[in-house]
């Protein structure tokens, strides 16, 4: 996992538990007053694909784990980058404007305690996608459905909120769980 | 995991690889019929709904096992060490006696227990899972979007939707998402598995 990270020009010490958790709760917090203002403002339309854009934005410059950059180093190691830092510059302007945006090779590059660790997050990470998954199909039985279980229908905006908290979850929580639980740099 | 499943007083033996992904072949194929024939009797609605509900944990607590705390199945509870850790700390207490009685073999360490290899075993497979699962999910987003938000939009220009179509689409996609997550783990454990022979 990487100890520093540059957004936006700005670079952030995370080696300390606390701070990537209040990082944690702070993209958290960012993600679900996005959700909630495309929702308020434009329900079932390009705002909401919109919102798949931010957290692939969000898993390339914070998170990290489906892209090679993001504090979390890629999960597989089909994730690859375009070019690496460690290689030797390339002659093109174009392929050195990326090269230089590249990650280390030290980044990418996961051990075995690395891949215990993601193994174990997706676990509990899936244990608990499952619940809500559970939640989604059962709103929208009755938003489907009608009458079920004694009540008239959900609205379908809402059981939308919940797909689409679903589906922010199922991109961005191991990684979450990774920064959360990962202990201080300096302790490890 | 388990070598012998047995299922109604009948024994079957799986500890060859190819014998366990035959059953998981089969366990799918009996979803796919279940899925079908519950669209005959009501669309998936209440009867079809709670028998999908009913026949999946069903299968799953029987059949794949992992889920559920009993440690009926093939694969071993996943909640077997955590479970049993519970029991230890106070054998005497109210929950542990009541464990006891619902999971006899609670202290059954070979039945019961997963070892550190079968842990890792288990969190590899939730992992692969997850990417799939992950995908599964938007997918299903993006058909509930484009029968939501497209449909108004080539309303405009005078052609039409089948908005039921897709209202039966997305809702298959939710019964699939919900069968899946309750049995690709399970499945990608007793797919991957070698032959048990082998590892000894």
């Amino acid at each position: 996992m990487r100890a520093r990270l540059t957004v936006f020009g700005f670079r952030l010490d995370v080696r300390s538990r606390l701070r990537r958790r209040v990082l944690v709760i702070v993209v958290y917090l960012a993600l679900a007053a996005m959700l909630s203002a495309s929702l308020r403002w434009a329900p079932w339309t390009l705002g909401n694909v919109g919102f798949f854009l931010v957290i692939a934005l969000v898993n390339w410059m914070v998170f990290g784990g489906l892209t090679t950059r993001g504090l979390v180093p890629p999960f597989s190691p089909d994730i690859r980058p375009l070019w690496v830092k460690d290689d030797q510059p390339p002659e093109s302007r174009i392929d050195r404007w990326f090269w230089r945006r590249s990650p280390a090779r030290k980044d990418l590059q996961t051990d075995e305690r690395d891949d215990r660790r993601r193994d174990r997050a997706h676990y509990l990470a899936y244990r608990f996608v499952t619940w809500l998954t559970m939640v989604v199909w059962f709103l929208f039985v009755t938003v489907h459905a009608g009458p079920v279980f004694g009540t008239k229908g959900l609205p379908f905006d809402f059981a939308l909120l919940v797909a689409l908290a679903v589906a922010m979850l199922a991109q961005t929580l191991p990684q979450a769980i990774l920064l959360w639980t990962e202990p201080d740099m300096e302790e490890a | 995991m388990r070598t012998e499943l047995v299922l109604f007083g009948r024994h079957f033996d799986v500890g060859s690889q190819a014998r366990r992904r035959r059953l998981v072949v089969l366990v799918y194929a009996f979803f796919g019929v279940l899925m079908g024939a519950c669209w005959f009797v009501d669309h998936w609605q209440v009867i079809g709904s709670w028998l999908i509900i009913f026949a999946a944990s069903f299968v799953n607590r029987l059949v794949l096992g992992g889920l559920g705390d009993e440690g009926k199945g093939i694969v071993k509870p996943f909640l077997g060490n955590e479970v049993h850790a519970r029991y230890e700390k106070d054998p005497d207490s109210r929950w542990s006696r009541l464990t006891r009685l619902t999971i006899p073999n609670v202290t059954d360490k070979r039945e019961y227990l997963s070892d550190e290899r079968e842990v890792r075993r288990r969190d590899g497979a939730h992992e692969v899972a997850y990417r799939v699962l992950g995908m599964v999910v938007i997918f299903t987003f993006l058909v509930a979007f484009l029968k939501n938000a497209v449909a108004t939009l080539l309303q405009e220009f005078g052609t039409t939707v089948p908005t039921e179509f897709f209202n039966h689409l997305i809702y298959a996609l939710l019964i699939v998402e919900f069968i899946l997550f309750l049995s690709l783990p399970q499945s990608i454990l007793l797919w991957t598995e070698p032959d048990v022979e082998e590892v000894q």
